[in-house]
């Protein structure tokens, strides 16, 4: 009798994952590089407007930059591994949102910095994605949306995030809850073209 | 008679290399160091006494080194009676030119730090040798200034000789042989000082060793590179933790708000997508479930 042996199907390389992940790590040792990146609402009326999708790269302290790398790392795997496309699209103009979003929405901030913006894009899509799956992942799926969901509103009606408001915000540095909206909303926002643009052409 | 000749040529050899043992055997110390103990506190009698420091945000920040007393110590058997005066003993480089590029460099390091709005460089000319807070007054009113970051530094730099600096007595050997052997302990050391409060805020040291041997002829040009690449290895490790004591800092003033008041300017204030240990947890739990779904498929 012929026993066959469970085989797991190889796992695709994050490639642009490890890409934004390696380029916010070389940033956050170059000091020259977070001097010439930062979102600095100066030198952005000066016209270095690129400050605006740079700024995403720069971090502030070790905890800051863990934080986001490792939740970028395992939400951009998780879609670039599932085969969800567009990851590379999605943060760029996720990028560029979050810093128009700082820029518009929040005049009070000389200086801005984090990817957790873009790992929202990410996270926020991988979901997406998910919900037209089935079985256990949809419904994991849907319980992730659900937290989302909730965790942003009271984020934005109380305008700091669940640590800050548990610990204390320090006067230097505020977390910027819209920056986490910006990102959601790009990825539905991408998810809805793309699926927009796959039902014209199934009409067609 | 020849027997009487060989026996007195003998005497004079051994008598000649003992001599050129003693003379090989001389080492010199070179020690260069300031203090800023001697420069904030040249009076020990008077002492200052630290208020609570209210730090406004953005901060603007100088960096200065701490000027010394020139206290430059040498010790050591005198060269004159040397088969060759061939050298002048330590060589100390740290010319303005090179304090200004270390100061760049720690400058840079903070310049992308959110709550730091400039930071000055101020040249060693603008500080008097025991100035005390007066002085870092001065440099406050002509700078504009709260917060002062001192470097201060003490390089000691030991030459012996082995024993191959005998062969200098054939000269060429003078030249050819690296027959000394320096050795060149640098510590720098940062303290960050709060000026108008007189509070020492925190403080972060750099240190290195760095081994090298030259010949009697090229001793003070390996002394002088030695001197250079112990202070740039300092420097390196001065600035990693200067990044840590930083942090720590950080949190010793959300820890103890009655000894550090922080207060940001009505211009400022610093933005950062950062996302917290909830949000953290749900990604990973997300990643999880998508790897045991997996696992389990398979």
């Amino acid at each position: 009798m012929h026993t066959a042996t469970p085989r797991l199907i190889p796992l695709r390389i994050p490639l642009a994952t490890l890409l934004v992940c390696g380029a916010a790590g070389v940033v956050f040792a170059q000091p020259h590089l977070q001097a010439l990146l930062i979102y600095d609402r100066a030198a952005i009326d000066e016209g270095e407007i690129w400050r605006l999708i740079t700024g995403n790269l720069v971090h502030f302290s070790p905890s800051h930059f863990l934080y986001d790398v490792v939740a970028l790392f395992v939400a951009g795997a998780l879609m670039e591994i599932r085969g969800y496309r567009h990851f590379a699209i999605l943060c760029l103009v996720s990028a560029a949102m979050i810093g128009a979003t700082v820029y518009v929405g929040s005049p009070e901030l000389s200086v801005f910095g984090g990817l957790s913006g873009i790992v929202m894009a990410a996270f926020t899509y991988a979901c997406l994605e998910g919900l037209e799956e089935t079985g256990a992942w949809r419904r994991l799926c849907w319980v992730a949306l659900i937290f989302l969901v909730i965790k942003m509103s009271i984020e934005m009606a109380l305008g700091s995030s669940f640590e800050s408001l548990a610990e204390g915000e320090s006067p230097s540095f505020v977390a910027v809850p819209s920056t986490h909206v910006a990102g959601a909303v790009t990825a539905l926002i991408l998810f809805a073209s793309t699926r927009l643009a796959g039902f014209r052409k199934t009409r067609s | 008679m020849a027997h009487t000749w060989k026996k007195s040529m003998l005497g004079r050899v051994v008598a000649m290399a003992l001599l050129s043992l003693v003379i090989a055997a001389c080492a010199t110390t070179t020690r260069n160091a300031t203090s800023v103990v001697d420069y904030l506190y040249p009076d020990s009698n008077k002492a200052e006494t630290p208020s609570v420091p209210v730090l406004t945000l953005p901060l603007r920040v100088a960096i200065a080194f701490t000027p010394g007393d020139s206290s430059v110590s040498r010790s050591g058997t005198s060269r004159a009676v040397r088969p060759l005066n061939l050298r002048s003993g330590g060589q100390f480089i740290l010319t303005e030119k090179k304090r200004q590029d270390l100061m760049q460099e720690v400058a840079n390091h903070f310049k992308k730090y959110p709550f730091v709005k400039d930071i000055e460089i101020i040249p060693s000319a603008y500080l008097s040798p025991r100035g005390s807070f007066a002085n870092l007054d001065q440099i406050k009113t002509m700078y504009g200034v709260s917060v002062i970051v001192l470097l201060s530094y003490d390089q000691t730099q030991f030459t012996d000789e082995g024993a191959l600096s005998l062969t200098y007595w054939t000269i060429v050997g003078a030249y050819l042989v690296r027959g000394e052997k320096n050795d060149t302990h640098t510590m720098l050391d940062a303290v960050v000082y709060d000026i108008p409060s007189r509070k020492m805020l925190f403080r972060a040291p750099g240190t290195s060793l760095v081994k090298g041997s030259a010949t009697p002829v090229n001793l003070s040009e390996q002394q002088r590179a030695d001197s250079e690449a112990g202070f740039e290895r300092a420097a390196k490790e001065m600035i990693a933790n200067l990044d840590e004591q930083l942090s720590a800092f950080r949190e010793k003033v959300k820890e103890r708000p009655t000894e550090f008041k922080v207060q940001p300017s009505a211009q400022y204030r610093g933005g950062g997508g950062a996302l917290d240990a909830s949000m953290l947890a749900l990604v990973v739990v997300l990643g999880g479930g998508f790897l045991c779904i997996r696992q389990r498929r398979a």
